[in-house]
């Protein structure tokens, strides 16, 4: 075999062996992890308290998904409100809560009590993670936009982060307005279900 | 020179080709995956079953919390799963599908169990599943991730199969992430693995 000849065939098995290495990384799915953002651990709270149980819930008006306006006051006198404010589209547990509440309406209607799920991303945003949250591809819930003025309710609530993005918190208010129940969790963990059922059936007692 | 570089290179080819016949996704054996054999021998616990019934299907005596191996099985198909998951909300009905399918053959029904456990799931939120999806086999919770890590799962839904031998040792035998797929091709890749008929 002469030099040349050599010389080229060892660059081809060089390539074949690149490239049959690589293979096997192209080849499996990422299926379920992909377009979630690896955030890290975050400091567990960021923000100060504005609101205690007790309070009037600051009345609101915020753009949902689904292109209607939404406050708070609508549903004054009629239903019992949970507002579920989430960090931020796109990262962990912030996928994970929302998922959760869209198979517990049942949990919700003997409460006679909806959800409002708000975060400060623009509704494109919203729209596009929302519709990943559930196999039907969109919510039972509103989910609001507090995008523009930038987290101004979420502000209102006590619940705005230094880093521009909310804490992720629960309030229960009840059909007079009335904040009963806060939990400002941390924002690494999600928080349990059953808390937040808990707090439900404390409705019952005062309502 | 010319010689020992080939030589060189053929065994980089030769090792590269054994990389890309590395099990993928579907179907991947337990020493492939976990890379450890040693990660067979440590022991899989599962916390007491949440009632009689479980605990009946199962074939479990006591009451309390237990090694994978007490269950009355050739193979035990561990799904790991959310309530908190889209994809395993998705496949929740096609989970029971192949509980049923497992369970209406005579030949298989006593072989293989199905079981769930839902990472990060306390017992509450096991039962806000199991209630929506009308799921009848047994559910587990993992709150702490103990089992999430000790079988190094990295995605819901993921689909584990434990076979369990006579002498009361275990292997993981087969592995699958996202949804089951065809039903009839899911069992049979079960069977095969786990040497079952």
């Amino acid at each position: 075999m002469c030099r040349r000849k050599s010389f080229h065939i060892v660059w081809a098995i060089l390539f074949l062996a690149v490239v049959v290495s690589a293979a096997p990384v192209f080849g499996q799915s990422a299926t379920l992890k992909e377009n979630i953002y690896p955030v890290g651990k975050l400091k567990p709270r960021d923000s100060e308290s504005r609101l205690k149980t007790g309070d009037k819930a600051p009345d609101f008006t915020l753009p949902a998904v689904d292109g209607r306006k939404v406050s708070l006051s609508d549903y004054l006198g009629k239903k019992n409100v949970v507002i579920s404010f989430v960090p931020a589209a796109w990262t962990p547990v912030c996928s994970g809560q929302w998922p959760g509440y869209n198979i517990s309406k049942d949990i919700f209607d003997r409460h006679d009590a909806i959800m409002l799920g708000i975060t400060v991303d623009n509704i494109p945003t919203q729209y596009a993670w929302t519709r990943q949250m559930s196999p039907e591809g969109k919510l039972w819930f509103p989910v609001l936009s507090d995008f523009y003025p930038h987290g101004q309710v979420a502000q209102e609530y006590g619940v705005l982060r230094s880093t521009g993005e909310t804490e992720r918190a629960l309030f229960v208010i009840d059909k007079k307005g009335i904040i009963r129940y806060i939990d400002i969790h941390d924002i690494n963990q999600r928080p349990s279900l059953e808390d937040l059922v808990k707090a439900l059936d404390g409705l019952e007692e005062k309502n | 020179m010319t010689k020992k570089m080939m030589t060189l290179l053929c065994v980089l080819l030769l090792a590269a080709t054994a990389a890309c016949t590395a099990p993928a996704d579907r179907g991947q054996s337990a020493a492939g995956l976990a890379g450890e054999k040693s990660a067979a021998t440590r022991p899989i616990r599962l916390p007491a079953p949440q009632s009689e019934q479980d605990a009946q299907y199962l074939g479990l005596s006591g009451s309390g919390s237990f090694p994978i191996q007490d269950i009355k099985a050739e193979a035990v198909i561990i799904e790991f799963y959310s309530m908190y998951c889209p994809h395993c909300q998705r496949e929740a009905p096609r989970v029971n599908d192949l509980f049923a399918e497992v369970e209406n053959r005579p030949e298989l029904r006593d072989k293989i169990k199905l079981i769930g456990v839902g990472v990060g799931n306390s017992p509450y939120e096991l039962t806000v599943f199991k209630e929506k999806y009308g799921v009848v086999f047994p559910l587990f919770s993992d709150e702490e991730l103990k089992l999430l890590n000790r079988l190094n799962v990295s995605q819901t839904p993921t689909f584990i199969a434990v076979r369990i031998n006579d002498d009361g040792s275990f292997d993981e035998v087969y592995r699958h992430s996202g949804a089951i797929g065809d039903l009839e091709e899911f069992i049979m890749q079960i069977k095969q693995s786990a040497g079952i008929e």
